[in-house]
């Protein structure tokens, strides 16, 4: 229960910092300056758009339904 | 306008197949092969992979905004978080209800049908995004 709390928290705190980033003039980079950062590089276009890849293919091909 | 429909209306009806497939199936398997080797052909095509292409590597570099270490610190602490709770879960076995792994928080969300064609709409829109912008930053280029 108190991982649950956890990873909601960690959403929580993605999500605050990605608004601050976009409507105030805070030092962080957005999300997609982060991704734009590292697609400056080949190797780091090829590592986003394997981390695409790897997500679609766990999530949508290799799901499991929660036990009860 | 029309043509936008028609391939909105489209990709929701691929995703809605696609998320009502078994998965672990070689139905399942392909049905996420196509969208995915679209988009490597699409970026291949954009020139995304080749080194000498400045011009990609400037547009990229204009979209970031003073990224620094000391400025990704809160996204530092975030991804810290998440490994920890992550390895912490995966010691226990991966499928413990008291510390789950991401991956058995997010099954949740898997459960429904509707729930998992939203998931993977938002999925095709995250890697379609970036390259639609590049496309359109390339077209800007040329005319």
């Amino acid at each position: 229960m108190y991982a649950n709390i956890g990873w909601l928290a960690l959403l929580g705190a993605s999500f605050l910092i990605e608004v601050l980033a976009r409507f105030r003039s805070t030092r962080t980079p957005t999300l997609a300056q982060l991704g734009a950062a590292l697609a400056t590089r080949v190797p780091g276009r090829v590592i986003l758009l394997l981390l695409w890849l790897f997500v679609g293919l766990h999530l949508f091909a290799r799901y499991t339904f929660p036990r009860h | 306008m029309k043509r936008v429909t028609v391939v909105v209306v489209l990709v929701i009806a691929y995703a809605w197949w696609d998320t009502g497939v078994a998965p672990f199936t070689s139905l399942s398997y392909s049905l996420i092969a196509v969208p995915s080797i679209v988009a490597v052909a699409l970026y291949a095509s954009r020139g995304a992979f080749a080194r000498h292409r400045t011009d990609i590597t400037n547009y990229y570099r204009s979209r970031t905004r003073h990224v620094s270490l000391s400025s990704i610190a809160p996204w530092l602490v975030v991804l810290l978080g998440a490994a920890t709770l992550e390895v912490v879960g995966l010691a226990l076995g991966g499928q413990s209800t008291s510390v789950p792994t991401l991956s058995t928080t997010v099954d949740h969300l898997l459960e429904r049908h509707w729930e998992r064609c939203v998931l993977y709409t938002a999925w095709l829109l995250m890697g379609a995004g970036p390259l639609w912008r590049l496309w359109r930053r390339q077209q800007k280029i040329r005319a």
